[in-house]
């Protein structure tokens, strides 16, 4: 107990005072999954407005398929991820593997299901009546959609958020693909990981601490937005 | 509109998807690859600003890698990236070209991989011994036994945990070889019972559960007396010439930069990285960790 | 802009909401779709204002059928046309920025004179800059109905204008309604359960049931002559016997009622309340259908009376005059006579 005290002291000074390890691998993790979010938001939310307001075959399908996705087991993207970046696999000739941009790509795959379902639910959760209204005024397609994202916008960008919260805590993936590297591409969570391992608990709490910090903050932010839509 | 839309989204992930089926690499984890196949699915590469290092954990744990990482990333000015991982793995990326250098410690595995031409050549540069560690009380009276004798009696005993790497790394493969030197099937000491643990992490991790299970560990030494400050356990059973452990440099034929890659075999020989090795530890924990043996066929 | 449908149908997820519905308003004509909650109301003028497509049918805009239009078109059509819903949507923003919407959404910029003219229109003087989803019921109603206006429609539907707006507050709606549709002449198709509504503004009136359009045409036609059984409940006629029919006359209750024109079998009759006279004596007329009885009940209206009176085993109901309660003395048991003429008897099918 005692030591556990001492190392939680030990951390909250690294924390403090600023240490350059502690704040690079802050950084890098902020990087990467803010990059990701960006990158995925660019992708989904379009792809999301598109799925909803088209109605095709097998529609019901894909929206559960997508849930599903949710709970994707995220070693499982790594791999893929992993498979595709090896220089032997089809992607190889890029050299990204054991980069922060590997991180990126397996985060976007991780958090597409989270943020296209969202995206889609978000809309989803906008009544007819809007659109009847905005048509009935004479608003064409586009205009219709953009109406209807416009009302939405809290949900999505609610759905971001969980997004960004999401890419932030992957360990299994980010391992995988990323190597851990000192310097280069290690994590809050890869490190955590690696430390707890190896007995360092003093840095582990002062990275978890702020691991926590951030999940904590995208999570109120979540939730006073979704209290300002109420 | 949209209807083509789809159609077109639709049709681009089922070519991506055949693209991904269609360049499967003549590579399975469970067949040993022929150099052919490894060398022809490699693109070609010219000069890089990173070499990549595959390190077994031992070495990495005890910091040696970030001691020496500094002075080589100085002297070729190049970015060294150490990647942590056990023999096995590492010979796995090797074998892929996602590393370009690996350091290992299994002589048994090294050799037919230097054979089938996915090492280019194997340089042992230092060493040290593997030790059986545990709890200064000592529940299964194994002290200063033969290595055999004491796994036999840590088999016969049941109770007290022995934690494995189970990891494929070095130090793994030296214990299942002790066990085979035992008298045991691997197979049947993997489900002999609960007292068996495979923590499937690098060294240090395994040494901290082993320390958290009041249980013995096979490790080497260096690492383990990076940790004893750390953990409550003792040196058991000590060294012998069965339990020598020798570090050996690979540089792969898939690497990116050969040169780069030879001068990693050159830099870890070379006379004043050696005397460093030899020196590295002594300060802090009283004794050298690894025995420099650049040259000696070990 | 002249409107008709022709045997719409929707039908969707194995239910049938419209069926083979069929009729017509004028240019300029005012229409009152009538029908118990759940009828098809609100599809129906969903449909009409190309919101969703039919399964069968047309529908014909000075004569050129949309039922089959494409999303261009549909969109062309629909800037024609202007629609306020139930619980009418607000837009995030100011009322102005509602009032605005269907010009912006055309390309037009908005004139401010003209939207703060809107807004005085229907009652909503200096309302432009406030937040229309912070707005009461009625007050979202106006901006509904001023939003709709703003972009001069051709006909604009009404689905139940009157029934979030407060009791108090229905007449000066009627009166607005009314009065904008004399103002500027368009087509004006309302939805609504409430037969006053209809009777108050409309000139025309469809009778629908679960999808059917049961009866069509002018107010009177249809509310003072129901076809049958259904549009005579359902528009309040109070006169609805059963009757076994010989000839020309109805048996029911133990009358024998003279009708104006023979009949067959058995079925239903309805007399209207304002046929149905009221007397202390038995009166000197040529009504062939008199008899005596006693008051039952009076319903007090503000002008009008109910006056309920039993005959042998039946009971009709006379609209009296509030004086002419007053001077015959009505009131529950006092003795009466009861006469219609022959010719207000209505059989129903």
């Amino acid at each position: 107990m005692e030591r556990l005290a001492e190392a939680f002291g030990i951390a909250l000074d690294l924390i403090v005072t600023g240490d350059p390890v502690v704040m690079e691998i802050t950084m890098r993790t902020l990087m990467v999954s803010a990059s990701a979010t960006i990158i995925s938001t660019l992708l989904f939310v379009p792809l999301g407005v598109l799925i909803h307001f088209t109605s095709f075959p097998g529609k019901r399908v894909l929206t559960g398929v997508i849930h599903a996705l949710y709970s994707m087991p995220t070693v499982f993207a790594g791999l893929i991820v992993f498979l595709f970046l090896s220089r032997v696999g089809p992607l190889g000739f890029l050299g990204i593997l054991f980069t922060t941009k590997a991180i990126v790509i397996a985060e976007v795959v991780l958090i597409a299901p989270v943020m296209l379902g969202l995206v889609i639910a978000a809309l989803g959760g906008i009544t007819h009546e809007v659109e009847d209204t905005v048509r009935a005024l004479g608003a064409g397609p586009l205009q219709t959609g953009l109406v209807v994202i416009g009302e939405a916008r809290r949900a999505i960008v609610s759905a971001l958020l969980m997004s960004f919260g999401r890419a932030i805590s992957e360990v299994g993936a980010a391992m995988m693909v990323g190597g851990n590297i000192a310097g280069r591409t290690r994590t809050l969570t890869t490190a955590i990981s690696l430390g707890i391992g190896k007995g360092e608990t003093a840095e582990s709490i002062a990275l978890g601490l702020i691991l926590i910090t951030l999940a904590l903050l995208v999570s109120l932010a979540v939730h006073l937005l979704e209290a300002g839509r109420a | 509109m949209s209807r083509k839309l789809v159609s077109f989204v639709v049709l681009s992930a089922v070519v991506l998807a055949f693209c991904a089926c269609g360049e499967q690499p003549a590579v399975d984890r469970s067949v040993e690859p022929t150099a052919d196949a490894a060398t022809e699915a490699y693109p070609p590469r010219e000069r890089v600003e990173r070499l990549l290092v595959a390190t077994t954990t031992s070495l990495y744990d005890t910091g040696l890698w970030a001691y020496l990482e500094p002075m080589f990333e100085d002297q070729y000015g190049v970015e060294l990236d150490i990647l942590y991982a056990g023999t096995g793995k590492a010979m796995e990326w090797g074998t892929r070209g996602d590393v370009d250098v690996i350091v290992v410690h299994d002589r048994a595995r090294e050799e037919p991989f230097i054979a089938e031409g996915i090492g280019l050549s194997r340089t042992p540069f230092a060493y040290n011994f593997f030790v059986i560690v545990g709890p200064a009380d000592d529940p299964a009276g194994i002290r200063d036994l033969e290595p055999e004798t004491a796994l036999t009696m840590i088999h016969d005993n049941a109770t007290v945990p022995f934690i494995s790497r189970g990891d494929e790394s070095g130090t793994h493969a030296q214990e299942k070889r002790l066990w085979a030197a035992a008298g045991y099937d691997y197979e049947d000491i993997r489900t002999a019972g609960d007292w068996y643990v495979e923590a499937a992490a690098g060294m240090g991790p395994t040494l901290n559960m082993a320390n958290e299970m009041r249980g013995y560990a096979l490790s080497d030494i260096a690492t383990f007396l990076a940790y004893q400050g750390d953990v409550d356990l003792e040196i058991i059973v000590g060294a012998g010439d069965a339990m020598r452990n020798v570090y050996s440099v690979i540089p792969l034929a898939a690497a990116r930069d050969s040169a780069m890659a030879a001068n990693m075999v050159t830099f870890l020989t070379s006379p004043e990285v050696q005397e460093l090795i030899g020196s590295y530890g002594v300060e802090t924990w009283g004794r050298q960790l690894f025995t420099p043996c650049a040259g000696q066929d070990l | 802009m002249r409107f008709e449908l022709d045997s719409l149908s929707r039908r969707t997820g194995g239910r049938t909401i419209l069926d083979g519905v069929s009729f017509a308003v004028e240019s300029g004509g005012f229409c009152a779709v009538i029908g118990p909650t759940g009828c098809g109301k609100t599809t129906l003028l969903r449909t009409a204002d190309l919101l969703v497509k039919p399964s069968s049918g047309r529908i014909l805009l000075d004569g050129i059928d949309y039922a089959g239009a494409g999303s261009a078109a549909c969109t062309r059509a629909r800037r024609r046309m202007a629609m306020v819903m139930q619980r009418p949507f607000m837009l995030d923003g100011t009322v102005r920025r509602n009032v605005e919407a269907g010009l912006r959404f055309r390309g037009m910029k908005p004139d401010p004179g003209r939207i703060e003219a809107g807004l005085e229109v229907v009652g909503l003087s200096g309302f432009a800059g406030r937040h229309a989803k912070t707005l009461s019921g009625g007050e979202m109603q106006k901006v509904a109905l001023a939003r709709a206006l703003a972009t001069d429609p051709e006909i604009l539907f009404l689905d139940e204008p009157l029934s979030s707006v407060d009791q108090g507050f229905r007449p000066e709606m009627r009166s607005l309604i009314a009065s904008l549709h004399r103002g500027r002449g368009m087509t004006v198709v309302m939805a609504t359960h409430d037969l006053a509504d209809a009777l108050a503004l409309a000139d025309h009136v469809a009778v629908l049931s679960e999808g059917r359009m049961i009866q069509h045409g002018p107010v009177d036609d249809v509310l003072l002559r129901p076809s049958n059984l259904f549009v005579a409940s359902f528009s309040g006629q109070r006169n609805i016997l059963r009757a076994k029919f010989e000839g020309a006359r109805a048996v029911s209750g133990g009358l024998e009622i003279v009708m104006a024109e023979p009949a067959e079998g058995e079925g239903c009759i309805v007399i209207p309340t304002e046929a149905v006279t009221v007397s202390a004596s038995r009166p000197d007329s040529s009504m062939r259908n008199c008899f005596p009885g006693e008051v039952a009940s009076i319903e007090h209206g503000p002008y009008t009376d109910m006056v309920s009176m039993v005959t042998g085993r039946a009971t009709f109901v006379a609209a009296v005059t509030r004086e002419s309660t007053e001077r015959l003395g009505l009131h529950p048991g006092t003795a009466v006579w009861i006469s219609f003429k022959a010719n207000s008897v209505r059989i129903l099918s």
